[in-house]
């Protein structure tokens, strides 16, 4: 479609606007916000609207007129849509009229009704209006997807460009008769549901019911079996009674028979055991009889040797008296042998004693002489000891000491002291020096030295004292102390000096050591005693020795200790020897005695068991006499024949009855007669038990027989053979509408795919003119864009921004508007679109706008003329108020 | 010489699962109905008493309500009726005869042939039944019968004349029995001897659906059942009016009394003639309300054809009191030929999908040939067992849907077209 020219006049704010439209290329319809750009094409539409016919009160009529003006809206337009340039107008509300004037290819003038249908016609017939509608594209609107697919002439082109011929031009109403037919049978996933669902719950409902029929039906079936099956064993079980019963009597009889024999059979054996019993009896008692015999002639025997044993012992005893005597003398001298052995011991320790008390108060008496002797010698010791100066070694060296300290001293003094020399000049003269007189020749001289000081006196004249240095002074002193304890030394000595007192040190020594030794010595002797207790001693073994004094003197006492000491020795020897012999004597003495009495008990007892032997055998004697009388031997001897003979005859008997019993089979035919009285029973038993469950299967057969049950399933099997019938029918138009269904299916989405390709192309060549070789882009089967790449990064639609979505929006419709046939197209409008582009982007978008507008119009509305102003070729129209 | 009316296998109870609701009412109204038809036939025809030969009941475990109204009907018969025992009712431990329904309510004109005597039906007039005691007997029940009848002591004596006697008997008839091994079969030479001995006089039989005359004697037959119960039966509905007197061969009559027919219909379809031909002659049916129809169609059929095939089928389906198609010989293929999907116009990928299915619509269509001359044997459906079923919702896609599918593409596409 191709617009030529739009006449407004009295609609909303717009007085009278006429606008031309070049043939191609763009037009840019500017002005101001509220001038009525988008007035024009909403006036368009409603007059290209069938519904909105010139009498129509409809509120998108009503919204045309202007504000508060009573005004009929008139709105013409000159158009080209498919072979037919037409002039169309009409005017609503007030003097409303409608007016068509078709330009070519016939001249044609319509008014009114006829005008509308007419254009209707037409326009039904050339017209896309999926297309249009989706060739719009508006600010205000939404930015989504352009819908695409309803759009015939698209398709079509699509096809062309694609090579594809898979477009029906009616192929949206056959596909919605395809699914609604296949929604009568099918969920749109595919599940049962409506009128295949209704048949398959109806007939699976049939089928459980005929099952339950059929049950019941089987059942009343296996009931008749079961009544058939007792019947006949009833028959059989009375077919059988006579026979049972017959063959019980019969074994019944054989049974009174066999029992007769064995009750002979145990008669018999109980004679036997009688008969048996008799005869050893019999035998029994005899053999008792000289039994009885000869145990009486063996006690005689028995008692005659016991007799003579007893005689034999009482000879032995009288042997054993006879020795007793011996053997008491032989005792008795033993133990006078021992007596005298004790003695004599006795005797020889008395002596040993006697000798040993001798030497002891001899010992004792040449110690105490030894004592005396060694005592006066200690005493003159002492006393040579005593007379002698108390000078011990210690002594000798204290004065020693003290000597040399007084010549030390001494020589000291000389060597330091200043000496004074004194020389007579005239004559002698005395002079007194330190108190001392000093005879000094004539022309002798003496010297002197000052020591401790020196005071030289002339007598009457002079004194001349020298004072000696301190030093001097001091050693003179020290001098003169120690010749006092020098001096003080040997006077406690009592020496006058100290070679002296050397040797009266030596001597006192000398006396000291003798009195030592003998003290040891003394004291050896006394062995640690004191010299009382020596005395003591001394006095006890001279009493002891007092005691000895009366012994019987026919032998001399031996010479010495040891002599003795053997002598005693031998006669302990001796005296344990007769010990022993004594006791021997004793034991055998013992013996012999024992024995004695052993062989007199012997004796005793013996003569004792005889006696009462010999009673017994009296006894015996007469009890066997006595049994003789009663049962004479003879008789005894014939009642065991007697009995024999009898058992004879008895045990003849019991062969004949025993023999008849085994040949009779008594086993046999008693475990016959138990078999037939069981048989007989079980066979009561099973009677009972099948004329019951007879019974009761014919009272169920009877509950049965009215329930109608084989017609009740055969219609319930008719009703669900005939629903699964009605069940594969309806399955089969149902199969019949999915294949359809999914086969067109398959087919349309395979010729979307194939024209989704070119529409795609298209976009692509547009994306890249403006945005450069990276844009890319996905379209789905329903032509909308799904994703755009850029520079490798691929973004959904969804989220693309508010400008990037307007921008697909503008291409996808210019390449719809290249793709379809020139003439079959519509205008492609964009109202004041662009808003969200950025300028830089908005200069490039401009550029495509161009290229369909050769084939096709396209008309950009805006209020911002400056986002177009790069466009070239562009046919602008200005409006204002 | 007597007159009576011979009659058999009224299957009373018996249903048909190819009726649906209320045909099937009409149905097994109609067993009743003919009852009482008999009985004024009977009276009209001066039958004495009417002898009906086994199956009087299709089983002997019936609803009260089929029982009692089975009973109304006889006690409208206005002559003695004597009813025989057969396989579908033998005098088991259910049977019928023995319910306390059927004592109590006996009209006292009906009477059960319960045991092998011969029953004196009036002076000079004898009937031999041969009764079932169970489904499956193990000799020849009419053979035992005849035999005990004429057999011990029963011999004519000078003076008394023989009576007419009649066997009344069910089973199949050795000649006639394709199974050589059944030991129930009856006999017909025996049946023959006696006949032309003049010992035995008809030979009434049931069992046979249609009505037969057996061997050449012309006194040994099955009156076939009064109302058809199956296909396969040839002449099904009628009774016989029989006329015995001594000496001479019996007047068998046949009259129909059925107001029921089956029919098959095979026909060969290979264009819209067919078709058209075959909607005519479906209309000229009489009686649809009371015909049960089965069709054996085979033959290639354009989508369009097809269409109008399925219509004609829905359309006359529910006139008739059944209409099926008998499937073991139903072929019906689409024709390779496109020219209706092309007259459709229908352009772009719709037509590819119409050519996809069309393929696969044409491409099965050797095999199923084959297969079809496989499997003869009648009855199929009952010899399976029909319970053991369960729905397989999904069934791959043959040549079966997708020509269903294409029918159906063609009949909505010409929907749009108009």
């Amino acid at each position: 479609m191709k617009l030529h020219r739009l006449h407004l006049r009295d609609v909303k704010g717009i007085l009278e606007r006429t606008v031309d439209f070049p043939d191609t290329g763009v037009v840019v319809i500017e002005g101001p916000n509220e001038v009525g750009k988008t007035t024009l094409l909403e006036a368009f539409d409603l007059l290209l609207d069938p519904r909105a016919k010139a009498t129509s009160r409809s509120r998108a009529v009503k919204a045309l007129q202007p504000l508060g003006r009573d005004v009929g809206p008139l709105v013409e337009a000159e158009f080209t849509v498919g072979s037919h340039r037409v002039r169309f107008a009409k005017q609503w509300l007030r003097g409303s009229s409608t007016e068509l004037e078709i330009l070519s290819p016939v001249r044609e003038h319509l008014s009114g009704e006829q005008a509308q249908h007419r254009l209707d016609a037409i326009l039904a017939e050339s017209l896309d209006r999926p297309l249009w509608d989706a060739l719009r594209f508006t600010q205000g609107g939404d930015l989504g997807q352009v819908s695409l697919t309803d759009s015939a002439v698209l398709t079509e082109a699509l096809d062309g460009a694609s090579g594809a011929d898979l477009h029906s031009a009616d192929g949206s109403t056959l596909l919605e008769q395809v699914e609604q037919e296949f929604r009568r049978y099918y969920t749109p996933t595919g599940r049962l549901t409506g009128e295949l669902k209704a048949a398959v719950t109806a007939a699976s409902v049939a089928r459980d019911e005929a099952v339950h029929a059929h049950r019941a039906v089987t059942e009343t079936q296996e009931l008749v079996e079961r009544h058939e099956r007792l019947r006949t064993e009833l028959a059989e079980l009375t077919h059988q009674e006579t026979e049972l019963t017959d063959r019980l009597t019969r074994a019944r009889e054989h049974d009174a028979e066999i029992s007769a024999l064995v009750r002979a059979h145990e008669k018999a054996t109980a004679a036997l055991a009688r008969a048996r019993q008799d005869s050893v009896r019999a035998g029994e008692d005899q053999t008792r009889r000289e039994r009885a015999q000869q145990e009486l002639a063996e006690a005689e025997q028995r008692l005659a040797a016991a007799e003579e044993a007893v005689g034999t012992r009482r000879d032995e005893l009288d042997v054993l008296h006879a020795a007793t005597a011996r053997l008491r003398e032989s005792r008795d001298g033993a133990r006078a042998a021992r007596d005298r052995a004790v003695a004599v011991a006795e005797q020889a320790g008395a002596e040993v004693e006697h000798v040993e008390a001798v030497a002891r108060v001899a010992q004792l008496a040449h110690t105490r002489e030894r004592l005396v002797e060694l005592q006066a010698e200690l005493a003159q010791a002492h006393e040579t000891l005593g007379g002698l100066p108390d000078l011990d070694e210690e002594a000798v060296r204290a004065l020693e000491t003290a000597e040399r300290t007084v010549v030390r001293l001494r020589s000291g003094l000389e060597a330091s002291s200043a000496r004074v020399s004194l020389e007579s000049l005239g004559g002698s003269r005395s002079l007194v020096v330190n108190s001392e007189t000093l005879e000094l020749a004539a022309g002798a001289d003496s010297d002197l030295s000052v020591g401790a000081g020196l005071t030289i006196e002339l007598p009457g004249d002079l004194r001349v004292t020298v004072r000696p240095e301190e030093g001097a002074a001091q050693l003179a002193t020290d001098l003169n102390r120690a010749e006092a304890l020098w001096a003080e030394l040997l006077d406690q000595a009592g020496v006058a000096d100290l070679a002296e007192a050397r040797s009266a040190a030596t001597r006192r020594a000398s006396a000291a050591a003798r009195v030592r030794h003998l003290t040891e010595r003394l004291d050896d002797l006394l062995g640690g005693r004191h010299q009382d207790q020596l005395a003591a001693e001394l006095q006890q073994a001279q009493a002891l020795l007092a005691e000895h004094a009366g012994r019987p003197v026919d032998h001399p006492l031996p010479e010495d200790v040891t002599t003795a000491r053997a002598v005693a020795r031998a006669a302990a020897t001796e005296r344990r020897e007769a010990d022993a012999a004594l006791a021997r004597a004793e034991t055998e003495l013992q013996e012999h005695q024992r024995r004695c009495a052993q062989v007199e008990l012997q004796v005793e007892r013996a003569v004792g068991v005889n006696a009462e032997m010999s009673e017994r055998l009296e006894r015996d004697r007469a009890g066997l006499a006595e049994a003789r009388q009663t049962t004479p031997d003879e008789l005894l001897q014939e009642a065991v024949s007697t009995a024999g003979a009898a058992y004879a005859r008895v045990e003849a008997q019991m062969g004949v009855a025993r023999r008849a019993l085994e040949e009779a089979d008594v086993d046999g035919v008693r475990a016959r007669l138990a078999r037939a009285e069981q048989a007989h029973q079980d066979h009561q038993a099973a009677l009972v038990r099948v004329r019951q469950q007879l019974a009761q299967v014919q009272g169920q057969v009877e509950l049965v027989s009215g329930e109608g049950r084989q017609e009740a399933y055969t219609l319930a099997v008719d009703e669900f053979v005939r629903l699964r019938a009605e069940l594969d029918a309806v399955h089969r138009r149902a199969r019949a509408a999915r294949q359809l269904h999914e086969t067109l299916g398959r087919h349309r989405d395979a010729a979307h795919r194939a024209y989704v390709r070119p529409y795609q192309l298209e976009i692509r060549r547009l994306g890249q003119e403006v945005y450069g070789p990276s844009f890319d882009l996905e379209v789905a089967e329903d032509l909308t864009i799904s994703s755009r790449t850029l520079e490798g990064t691929s973004v959904p639609f969804d989220q693309l921004s508010g400008g990037a979505r307007e921008q697909l929006g503008i291409l996808s419709r210019l390449a719809v508007a290249g793709l379809v046939e020139r003439g079959a197209g519509v205008p492609v409008i964009i109202d004041d679109a662009l808003g969200y582009t950025d300028p830089e982007r908005l200069e490039r978008v401009s550029t495509v706008f161009s290229g369909p507008g050769e084939r096709t119009q396209v008309v950009l509305l805006t209020c911002t003329p400056e986002r177009y102003r790069r466009l070239e070729g562009a046919t602008t129209i200005r409006l204002t108020a | 010489m007597v007159r009576f009316l011979h009659t058999a296998d009224w299957q009373i109870g018996m249903t048909r699962r190819q009726l649906e609701g209320e045909a099937q009412a009409r149905f097994a109204a109609a067993r009743i109905d003919v009852i009482r038809r008999i009985g004024l036939l009977a009276q009209e025809q001066g039958c004495e008493f009417v002898v009906v030969c086994g199956d009087v009941f299709e089983t002997n475990q019936l609803s009260r309500q089929t029982v009692g109204r089975a009973l109304e009907a006889l006690a409208e018969v206005p002559v003695p009726v004597y009813l025989l025992p057969g396989n579908h009712d033998p005098l088991d431990p259910l049977t019928i005869y023995g319910s306390p329904q059927f004592v109590r309510d006996r009209p006292e004109h009906v009477r059960v042939l319960d045991g092998p005597e011969p029953v004196t039906v009036r002076e000079g007039v004898e009937l031999i039944p041969a009764p079932w005691s169970g489904k499956h007997p193990d000799h020849d029940l009419v053979g035992a019968a005849v035999t005990a009848a004429l057999g011990g002591g029963r011999m004519p004596t000078a003076g008394s004349p023989e009576p007419l006697r009649i066997v009344v008997g069910h089973g199949a008839v050795d000649v006639l029995d394709p199974d050589r091994h059944n030991r129930a079969a009856i006999s017909l030479a025996p049946l023959e001897q006696a006949l032309d001995a003049g010992r035995i006089h008809y030979v009434a039989l049931g069992d046979r659906h249609s009505r037969t005359s057996v061997g050449d004697s012309g006194a040994v037959w099955y009156s076939g059942a009064p109302e058809v119960t199956d296909h396969r039966e040839t002449e099904p509905g009628d009774v016989l009016v029989v006329e015995l007197s001594g000496g001479r061969p019996p007047v068998v009559t046949p009259h129909h009394v059925g107001t029921w027919t089956f029919r098959t219909i095979r026909r060969e379809l290979s264009g819209a003639a067919d078709v058209s031909a075959l909607r005519g002659e479906l209309a000229a049916i009489a009686d649809k309300d009371r015909t049960v129809l089965r069709l054996a169609l085979r033959g290639v059929l354009g989508v369009a054809d097809h269409a109008a095939l399925t219509d004609l089928l829905e359309e006359q389906g529910a006139v008739f009191a059944a209409l099926t198609q008998w499937e073991r010989h139903t072929r019906l293929g689409i024709s390779a030929d496109g020219a209706e999907l092309d007259d459709l116009r229908l352009g772009g990928f719709v037509s590819a999908a119409a050519e996809e299915m069309r393929g696969l619509a044409v491409a099965g269509e050797l095999d199923q040939e084959e297969e079809c001359h496989a499997g003869e044997d009648p009855d199929s459906l009952e010899e399976l067992d029909p319970l053991d079923w369960e729905f397989t919702p999904d069934a791959a896609e043959d040549q079966q849907s997708a020509a269903d599918a294409l029918s159906l593409l063609y009949r909505i596409a010409r929907e749009e077209a108009r």
